[in-house]
């Protein structure tokens, strides 16, 4: 099931710790879930977990969601606005946005080309790809 | 506002390599016995604990495999949602023998909780007090002066919601600082000695006084009974814009006059080293200064020293017979014709030769009275020169009558190729070695001695300065001198022997070092001298004022000038 990415914190965030401003198990299994939803679409394979609040984020497992977010991103296609995949570790606020943000552009362009809109000249001329 | 501040560190010296810490609640990577490490050092690792992995970049990943890393105690259980655990974790501390503190000073990791409830036992598991505490910072002291306890159990009953319990660490006592009126005076005695002849001991002397009469010695709860050797003492000058360190020293003797005031002296990491035997010195073949000061340092427990590169890769030949870690030092440094320098902070410095910084001290800076005294000429140096040679035959190296145990057996000469009758040799080195005797009887130990095979290097000038007669230095106990490198030494001792004219004045202390070389303005206004700054005897509450005592050539370096050196560059003088 697809879960609404949050992309929006913000340094305040950080500075005034709000609950943005932390990665909690939810946000990463949000993350993991998007992602599996995305992989799913794709036909691509990835390995996911289910985190819980007792568990320790590794780099390892940081590498993993990395790989993750590359393998659906290379099955599809991204804005030319979307943020490059961020490098591990995963522990700013901007890594945790850019993360989210790529995972909410491909959804939003999958949905937006699965409406079969198509636009003189646009859809089989070979330059950008749907909607944009 | 400058103001002179001494931190005790009112700490149990014993208690924490005493301690053995337990607890059923732990996670499987924690190994317990790093609490009783004073340099364990817990990275800032992210945890899925609820609002905990703030997003700032300053949580590294957890790592993949903590039990290889430092880090202290965490708790197995995690808090629910109102902070509160099943079962409370309960972290054991039980000791071997009696001990005496202020109580416990915890130091927790990125959280910390907000009850817990700490309990002291007699050794034979009385318990002697109960106290609960509710932490409000990172680093929490629980004050409670108890003595003679023998066990300490933590039981942590609250924290924020979802959390473990981290802990870094446990101090046994307490971190207390001394300013103001509480200093009554104090006193830094620094040296160095440039040919290290000795490894001089810095010294501190300091007086307390408290309003509360907390220094008598019979009061339940002063804090008299919590001084004890070796408890750290640091020591620092506090200015409106800057911290200078005056030197880390470690408590020696203290006495309290009435319950207001207490006097203490305290000597530094030099004076520590000279309480405790090297008894792992061997015949040294071109072995680095690096390695050898390496052992000696390793076998001192002294882990803050540095090595100026230039002398790490030196290669030195000889032997170090059994001394105090001090003696060994100085062996080494005399080999090197190092100096060595433990004072401004808590690093014993190692380094060729006294430092020129451009200091000067104008006759402004200093007060009437100063003297200069001519030291004795000296004319000839006679360095010895020792080549240990293993001999090719056993001897017998003791025998004597033992009843069953282990003894440790010491060598007036390094010795190789031991064995024993009578006894199991557990351990052998070339100064000693530990035998076990399983029943009474003789044991007779026997191995191949190295001898001695030594000569003289000497070192003279062919022509005496007039007036002069001859005089001779020699040193004969220098067991690290060899013969590639005495007359190197010998030399470098004749040069620092024509250093005649010591210096005593008092100045107002700026940021002269001891070991420093430094011009000096004479008397008349016009003539400077470079001097080294061997000894200081600096008064931090009487005006921040320092007794130098320096030596130099008597060199005028103003009319010594050479092109482009006085003003250019500030290596003044003839340097």
């Amino acid at each position: 099931m697809w879960v609404t990415p949050i992309y929006d914190r913000a340094q305040l965030d950080v500075t005034n710790k709000t609950a943005k401003g932390y990665y909690n198990y939810i946000d990463l299994n949000r993350i993991e879930q998007d992602c599996d939803y995305l992989a799913v679409l794709f036909g691509v394979t990835i390995t996911t977990k289910e985190w819980t609040r007792t568990d320790f984020p590794t780099l390892s497992e940081m590498n993993r969601i990395k790989n993750n977010i590359v393998a659906v991103r290379n099955a599809y296609h991204t804005y030319v606005n979307t943020p490059a995949t961020p490098d591990t570790p995963y522990n700013t606020y901007l890594k945790a946005n850019d993360i989210e943000k790529i995972l909410n552009d491909i959804k939003a362009l999958y949905d937006a080309n699965s409406q079969d809109v198509f636009y003189a000249d646009e859809i089989y001329s070979g330059e950008t790809i749907g909607v944009i | 506002m400058e103001r002179t501040v001494i931190a005790l560190d009112l700490i149990d010296v014993t208690a924490k390599s005493d301690s053995s810490p337990t607890s059923t609640d732990k996670q499987t990577f924690v190994d317990l016995t790093q609490l009783k490490s004073d340099s364990l050092s817990v990275s800032k690792y992210a945890t899925l604990e609820d609002n905990f992995f703030l997003l700032d970049g300053s949580f590294e990943p957890f790592p993949e495999t903590p039990a290889s890393e430092d880090m202290g105690y965490w708790s197995l259980s995690q808090s629910d949602e109102n902070g509160e655990f099943t079962i409370n974790p309960v972290l054991e501390i039980d000791f071997t023998e009696n001990h005496t503190s202020a109580g416990l000073t915890l130091t927790f990791l990125e959280d910390y909780p907000l009850e817990i409830n700490v309990k002291w036992y007699t050794l034979t598991d009385v318990k002697i007090s109960e106290k609960i505490f509710e932490p409000d910072a990172l680093y929490y002291f629980c004050d409670n002066q108890i003595e003679d306890f023998g066990k300490i159990t933590i039981e942590f009953t609250k924290t924020n919601p979802y959390r473990y319990v981290k802990l870094e660490k446990i101090d046994y006592g307490v971190y207390k600082e001394f300013s103001y009126d509480e200093l009554a005076s104090t006193t830094i005695n620094e040296e160095i000695n440039p040919i290290s002849s000795e490894i001089s001991i810095n010294t501190a002397n300091f007086a307390l006084h408290n309003d509360n009469g907390d220094f008598d010695l019979t009061g339940l709860h002063g804090v008299y009974k919590l001084f004890q050797q070796t408890q750290k003492v640091h020591i620092s000058q506090v200015f409106d814009t800057e911290t200078k360190q005056m030197g880390t020293f470690y408590l020696d003797t203290w006495k309290s006059p009435d319950e207001y005031n207490a006097e203490f002296t305290a000597v530094d990491a030099v004076g520590l080293i000279d309480k405790t035997d090297f008894k792992l010195g061997q015949i040294y073949v071109n072995e680095t200064a690096e390695n050898i000061i390496d052992a000696i340092m390793d076998s001192a427990g002294i882990a803050d020293y540095t090595i100026a590169d230039d002398l790490k890769s030196i290669t030195l030949s000889g032997w170090i017979p059994i001394c105090t870690h001090r003696e060994a030092l100085q062996q080494v440094a005399f080999a090197l014709n190092a100096i060595v320098d433990d004072s401004r902070g808590n690093t014993i410095k190692i380094y060729d030769g006294a430092q020129s910084y451009g200091r000067v001290i104008p006759r402004s800076r200093k007060f009437s009275g100063g003297s200069t005294d001519l030291l004795t000429y000296v004319s000839d140096i006679n360095l010895t020169a020792h080549n240990y040679v293993l001999k090719d035959s056993s001897e017998q190296i003791s025998t004597g009558t033992y009843a069953a145990g282990t003894y440790e057996i010491q060598f007036d000469t390094a010795v190789s190729d031991l064995s024993a009758t009578g006894a199991t040799i557990t351990e052998s080195h070339p100064n000693y070695c530990v035998i076990t005797v399983s029943a009474e009887g003789t044991v007779t130990l026997t191995g191949k001695k190295y001898t001695d095979s030594s000569s003289i290097y000497n070192y003279s000038v062919a022509n005496l300065p007039s007036g002069a007669g001859r005089n001779v230095v020699s040193c004969k106990d220098a067991t690290l001198m060899s013969l590639s490198n005495v007359a190197e030494i010998a030399q470098e001792l004749f040069n620092y022997y024509q250093l005649r004219y010591q210096t005593s004045v008092e100045i107002e202390l700026e940021n002269e070092l001891t070991g420093e070389k430094a011009a000096m303005q004479r008397a008349n206004g016009t003539d400077y001298t470079m001097e080294t700054i061997e000894k200081m005897a600096i008064d931090l509450v009487g005006g921040f004022t320092a007794q130098l005592t320096t030596l130099g050539n008597g060199t005028n370096i103003v009319s010594a000038d050479y092109l482009n050196e006085k003003y250019v560059g500030e290596d003044i003088g003839v340097m």
